[in-house]
């Protein structure tokens, strides 16, 4: 699963490390990431280009990478497609300072890939 | 590390935020601390740190700047964030500073695998934290007016002191 991260306040490229604002819900309440397994290095910057910089009219400088056994309870993978490979996060707990946790370790678990200029 | 504070001192260590004094006295004193802040913010960790906060925030000006429907930061957040950057103590290393998809600033400490502790500050004075401790873990929600709350520093103490990796 990746997430594809525009703004460099999200991860810390000295340190090589996703930062936990990158893992919190939206304002909807839900993660978005994107299923990757099995796509060559190149068609996943593709689709982070298409799907998510390109329709904010920005640049995808890097992505955090998780492995989907590290998603669990109480979240959990919501397969949607729309766009295609998209999946949603849910389940975060109510509490700002649960989700922040949940956050927190999932940072903890994620790998940083930048993209090459 | 070795801290010159105790989580019971910290809070009593900084006068109020919102001064609500008339006497001369009083102004007197709000000057003083005024300038006391201003004489912090240039050193080099709060300095670096505020930076790296005007930075954060001015990729995050415009709703969408994640592409994923993130709200642009917002004003009275990042007030809140930059006012609790200059109340830390010296002996805080600079925290990591990135904006959330709500618009609320979020302060970051990683001192390795499992080991870490993060704090964010919204617009209406919260500051919710959580930490990971090795196996252990604490979170919470404090509100940020007049001092450092003491939940929150007692929580950072023990980020700062503890056994784990760095």
């Amino acid at each position: 699963m990746a997430r594809f991260l525009l703004s460099r306040s999200h991860f810390a490229a000295t340190k090589g490390r996703v930062k936990f604002a990158a893992f919190l819900p939206g304002p909807e309440g839900a993660l978005s990431m994107y299923a990757v397994q099995g796509l060559a290095d190149p068609a996943v910057w593709e689709l982070g280009d298409r799907w998510v910089a390109a329709p904010a009219t920005r640049t995808v400088h890097a992505r955090a990478e998780l492995e989907s056994r590290l998603i669990r309870e109480p979240l959990r993978i919501e397969l949607d497609d729309d766009p295609p490979r998209h999946r949603s996060v849910i389940g975060w707990l109510a509490e700002a300072s649960e989700q922040q946790q949940l956050a927190l370790e999932l940072a903890n678990a994620a790998r940083l890939l930048m993209r090459s200029a | 590390m070795t801290l010159a504070l105790r989580p019971g001192d910290f809070p009593s260590a900084f006068p109020p935020l919102y001064d609500r004094a008339q006497s001369q006295e009083g102004q007197m004193l709000t000057r003083a601390w005024a300038s006391l802040i201003d004489d912090r913010s240039a050193t080099a960790g709060v300095g670096q740190a505020l930076a790296e906060l005007d930075t954060a925030a001015g990729d995050a000006v415009h709703a969408n700047w994640d592409g994923y429907g993130a709200a642009a930061v917002l004003p009275a957040a990042y007030f809140q964030a930059r006012r609790l950057l200059q109340l830390l103590p010296s002996a805080v290393p600079a925290p990591d500073i990135a904006i959330s998809p709500k618009g609320h600033v979020a302060l970051e400490w990683h001192g390795g695998p499992q080991w870490a502790f993060s704090a964010v500050l919204d617009a209406d004075r919260n500051l919710t934290y959580a930490g990971l401790f090795g196996s252990g873990r604490a979170h919470g929600k404090e509100v940020f007016t007049d001092e450092i709350p003491g939940p929150f520093v007692a929580t950072l103490y023990r980020y700062l002191t503890g056994a784990g990796p760095r």
